[in-house]
């Protein structure tokens, strides 16, 4: 496969900003000298016989000398560096687009190319059983049953592959979310899931109550389920019998923005060895894990690879001007240890990306975090998105863009009922669990709440 | 009968087998041109067609037909996962779809459904521009929603799921085929990802969960829509 077109894009990208840098550089150098220009001028026109006479020690003057000299030097390499880096960054991002695009075209040929013969293999198994009376003991249905098993896992292999791939370029599909409601909703699936684990593993959700819930944030409502409902599950597959997952969400404490959105998912499980991270986001990877924690599933290393993608993505969602415009995407840096709690931030832009590890013992799966707390507050204003505008919840749910203080004052004016988090059981929120199919009431492990009705 | 457009003859010959076994007729054609033809020689009473096949791929092939004013209804059997894909196939008149590889048994489910869903001589609900419900209409060419004189606010894929509903009527939901529906595979976000879609319909709709008017609640199965549904003269 040819690179060619992408480097000549990637050289047509990196020479623009280049040829801009050195007339800016050239731009700025002319205007002390059109200001003295100018000077020269006004003074020539009113005074022209004014004289300024004075005398100037000689190694003063050449010390001034050089030192302009220097300066003048000093300020060129610094353009001329920024320059370099600003080129070389493109390249980089260039890469990383074009590699994503050939990995997204490999993965669809795949698809395409297995898709008929495990859809010939199915239905031939299919056929075949329907020959053999099951009544009879006849031991070809235990063979075929199990052929059936292998074909049907081979095809949510390709389709999950596929997933990947479509997952990363769908279209992101906004509304303003209630975190606590969408880490319930992770929770409650997260118990349904895995019902290998089922009530072997607890999960529990720890969110803040007091002074004030989470805030509402803008995103794709799927793509965050997903994301945090696969490092969930997989917190739980990886836990043994007794063990415990602790999902537990905060507004990060700062005023900078943007502002973060913190959800860490830890677990008592035997974490990813240092060397083994690297691979940890390819696809169809495995982790060495030791022999009696093997996890009859393939779903792990996807699971965690779709965590980063589907959440990238809507970290893109909130960031939408600056991360989506972005050719290298919204990367994940990522520390483990394993003893240690485990950070995944989401960045805003690949130039704000960092990582850290948190000074609390224990063990982890995994850490997302996400800025989330900026809206369209135009697009909220007029109802067109979003649960809270449409029942008209309290002002201050949703912060605005740079109000930290303000936010503040909304929260102290707040009546004492208005502070009622979102995970107490909104009577909304019941409503709509008690619709669902299937609905068995509210299983346990939430945090416990007096105030719930 | 059943036209059988597919082009692999593996995947040909052992679905022919499966749904002869079903107790349907079947012919086997192995490209778009030859289906567009046996349409018009055989008339079957559904066509089931391969996207990708030479010659004339399976969406051109129900295009053509449906510009011909033929309403046999159309299966077709797409890739997996593409949004944009299946979004398609519903607007350009197919009656359902599939993702490859599926399970046998879940087409033939399919098949039958709309076979029952067939209206002998006219147009079936899914080729219609402009669908009715009591108060509510549906642009579908627009994707744009009325209830009433009042415009629905609907996120896409909420859109896509009363587009589904209203070219389904009266048939029940499996909450994995929504799933599908919504977004292309076997439960990619847990069904709750479903649940949020249907209380907002619910919620713009104002139906009431416990006397619906048009989503009914399937205990234990999933979800129907109760309210008729006509196509409108309208186009969009």
């Amino acid at each position: 496969m040819s690179r060619r077109p992408a480097l000549a894009g990637r050289a047509e990208h990196g020479d623009a900003p280049a040829r801009g840098t050195r007339v800016a550089t050239v731009l700025m150098a002319m205007v002390p000298l059109a200001v003295a220009a100018a000077a020269a001028a006004t003074i020539a026109a009113a005074r022209p016989g004014l004289m300024l006479s004075g005398r100037v020690a000689l190694w003063l003057l050449v010390l001034e000398v050089g030192a302009a000299l220097s300066l003048g030097m000093a300020g060129a390499s610094w353009l001329r560096a920024r320059a370099a880096r600003d080129a070389a960054r493109l390249t980089s991002a260039a890469d990383i687009a074009q590699a994503q695009q050939d990995h997204r075209r490999f993965i669809a040929r795949l698809d395409h190319e297995l898709k008929n013969p495990i859809t010939a293999i199915r239905v031939g198994i299919t056929n075949l059983r329907a020959t053999i009376d099951p009544g009879h003991g006849d031991p070809r249905g235990d063979l075929l049953a199990n052929l059936d098993a292998q074909a049907v896992r081979l095809a949510r292999l390709t389709g999950d592959l596929r997933k990947l791939t479509a997952v990363e370029i769908a279209p992101l599909d906004e509304s303003l979310i209630e975190p606590s409601e969408l880490l319930h909703d992770v929770v409650d699936d997260a118990r349904d899931l895995d019902p290998s684990h089922r009530g072997s593993v607890g999960v529990e959700l720890a969110l803040p109550h007091r002074p004030w819930p989470l805030p509402s944030i803008v995103g794709d409502r799927d793509l965050l389920h997903l994301a945090l409902l696969n490092l969930v599950t997989n917190a739980v597959k990886f836990s043994r019998p007794g063990g415990t997952v602790e999902v537990r969400a905060q507004d990060e404490p700062t005023t900078g923005q943007p502002r973060w959105l913190i959800v860490e998912v830890a677990d008592t499980g035997i974490g990813v060895a240092p060397d083994e991270l690297p691979i940890v986001w390819s696809e169809l990877a495995r982790a060495g894990v030791p022999s009696d924690y093997r996890v009859p599933a393939s779903g792990c290393p996807w699971c965690v690879r779709s965590s980063r993608g589907t959440a990238a993505r809507s970290c893109c969602a909130v960031s939408k001007a600056r991360a989506r415009s972005s050719p290298s995407g919204c990367p994940f840096i990522s520390h483990q240890v394993p003893g240690s709690v485990h950070r995944y931030l989401i960045c805003d832009t690949p130039d704000t990306c960092v990582a850290v590890d948190l000074p609390e013992a224990g063990h982890a799966a995994g850490t997302i975090a996400r800025h989330a707390t900026r809206r369209t507050d135009e697009r909220h204003r007029s109802g067109r998105h979003g649960r809270s505008s449409a029942r008209g919840g309290p002002p201050n749910r949703v912060p605005h863009l740079g109000c930290g203080v303000a936010r503040r004052h909304d929260r102290l004016q707040r009546e004492p009922d208005e502070q009622v988090p979102v995970n107490r059981g909104h009577p909304r929120e019941l409503a709509r669990r008690q619709e669902q199919p299937g609905y068995r009431g509210h299983p346990g492990h939430l945090v416990a709440d007096p105030g719930r009705p | 009968m059943v036209l059988l457009a597919e082009d692999d003859a593996a995947v040909a010959s052992t679905l022919r087998s499966l749904l002869e076994r079903f107790g349907f007729q079947v012919h086997v054609v192995g490209d778009g041109e030859a289906a567009l033809a046996q349409v018009g020689q055989l008339g079957p009473d559904v066509c089931v067609l391969d996207v990708l096949m030479p010659k004339v791929d399976g969406r051109e092939v129900l295009r053509r037909l449906r510009r011909s004013g033929q309403h046999v209804p159309v299966v077709l059997l797409t890739e997996v996962g593409e949004a944009s894909e299946r979004a398609m196939a519903l607007d350009e008149g197919a009656d359902d779809y599939l993702n490859k590889p599926f399970d046998p048994v879940e087409l033939v489910a399919r098949i039958r459904a709309v076979l029952r869903r067939a209206r002998p001589g006219r147009p079936p609900l899914s080729a219609a521009h402009v669908l009715r419900s009591g108060q509510l209409r549906l642009d579908r060419v627009a994707r744009r929603a009325w209830l009433g004189d009042r415009e629905l606010v609907l996120t896409p894929k909420a859109m896509l799921l009363l587009d589904y509903f209203v070219t389904h009527p009266d048939e029940l939901m499996a909450r994995e085929r929504l799933l599908q529906v919504l977004w292309g595979f076997d439960n990619p976000v847990g069904t709750r990802a479903l649940d949020n879609r249907i209380a907002e319909l619910r919620r713009v709709l104002h139906d009431d969960p416990a006397a619906p008017t048009w989503i009914e609640t399937v205990a234990g199965s999933g979800y129907r829509l109760v309210a008729p549904v006509s196509a409108s003269e309208e186009q969009g």
